[in-house]
């Protein structure tokens, strides 16, 4: 089971599972583990964020990475959490 | 609350039929006994326990040299060919069907049901869907549809017609020849003389059920030759279904999140479908 309480940890660097596939369709994407052969539907912003998790971008900095590259007002704090803690639920980032 | 049926002047239609397909309800109203006789192709009486939320009504009237099909007291076609019109109205039900099932998506894709959850046999027309279903029908398998799949939530229903088989193909079917001959049957827009089959033909229940997926055979056409089965990825899978896959008409996010979904709640095969007693041993022996 994983513990997406990491999300609380700021300093936290999230990695992709290994291996993953990301492929593009229409409204997002369907990322593919091949180690558990299991397909996942994000959408772009999750996408982006599964992208971001490199194991060198912290937690913290994810929201304003995510503010410039969709050109927002303000950091979308609480949805960069929930999604992250989605991805945490899918087994695609640890 | 389903919408209210149209109610306007039937008192001097003779014949009617009243089917539900999913969470619609269709009546068909006409004086000619011969269309009456006609409907036999698209009236089916599935068992379903799905919610109605919409009632639709049509009648076919003589109108002068003209045939009339009103939709709900409105004049949806008029044709001096019924057969044109008889094809109006097979279009109309089912556009009608698929609007009462607005998040639904729709996958070309013959099913049935194994041990309560349904496996799926999807393929491009003219891959042998309805050919096989019927061959797994008559060998005792719980077929339910022979061309579409509805799926939402994880759920996944029979759409509620008859299999349409090719006449042609009957001689691949000998479980089908006593019942052929007084089976109803249409030409298609192609030209080709179809037949209505469904599981009451065989003396068999149909009961449409929205269940889980558990298995999913893609039909990949091979005629002549045993069929063979091979697993198939996930990523593969999905590819592949939803190349057979239409969104939902309400423009829902996430209908390829329920198409993920549901193949990774399922096995996966790639059948290469030749000869189909061949194809029951493969599917029987994958299923259990």
């Amino acid at each position: 089971m994983q513990d997406s309480s990491r999300t609380d940890d700021p300093a936290w660097c999230p990695k992709a599972a290994s291996g993953v596939e990301t492929n593009e369709v229409a409204d997002g994407y369907i990322v593919y583990q091949p180690e558990i052969d299991r397909v996942h539907y994000l959408n772009h912003t999750a996408a982006i964020l599964l992208e971001l998790c490199n194991g060198k971008n912290q937690v913290c900095d994810m929201p304003e990475l995510l503010r410039l590259a969709f050109d927002l007002s303000s950091p979308p704090v609480e949805e960069v959490r929930e999604c992250l803690d989605q991805l945490i639920r899918e087994g695609l980032i640890s | 609350m389903p919408r209210s049926a149209y109610s306007g002047r039937l008192d001097k239609l003779t014949y009617v039929e009243t089917f539900q397909i999913l969470a619609c309800e269709i009546q068909v109203h006409t004086e000619w006994a011969a269309f009456a006789d006609r409907l036999r192709y698209v009236v089916q009486h599935a068992s379903q326990n799905h919610e109605i939320t919409d009632r639709a009504v049509y009648e076919i009237a003589q109108n002068g040299d003209d045939v009339v099909l009103r939709e709900d007291g409105v004049i949806a076609a008029t044709e001096q060919n019924s057969e044109i019109l008889f094809e109006a109205l097979f279009k109309k039900i089912h556009q009608r069907a698929f609007a009462a099932l607005p998040d639904d998506v729709r996958i070309h894709a013959a099913s049935g049901i194994h041990n309560g959850r349904m496996f799926l046999l999807v393929g491009n027309p003219h891959s042998g869907k309805s050919t096989l279903a019927i061959h797994l029908l008559g060998a005792g398998m719980e077929m339910v549809g022979d061309e579409l799949v509805m799926l939402r939530d994880g759920l996944a229903a029979a759409f509620p017609r008859k299999f349409y088989l090719r006449e042609a193909s009957v001689d691949l079917l000998p479980a089908l020849k006593e019942a052929a001959p007084s089976l109803p049957r249409v030409y298609d827009s192609a030209g080709m003389r179809r037949m209505a089959v469904d599981p009451t033909v065989f003396g068999r229940p149909w009961h449409i059920a929205r269940l889980p997926v558990g298995a999913i055979f893609y039909l990949d056409p091979d005629f002549g030759s045993r069929t063979k089965s091979k697993r198939s990825s996930k990523i593969d899978m999905v590819r592949l279904v939803m190349e057979q896959s239409s969104p939902p008409r309400s423009g829902r996010n996430n209908w390829i999140g329920d198409l993920c979904a549901m193949v990774n709640g399922a096995s996966t095969h790639v059948l290469a479908v030749g000869e189909l007693d061949s194809a029951l041993a493969v599917i029987h022996h994958t299923l259990d």
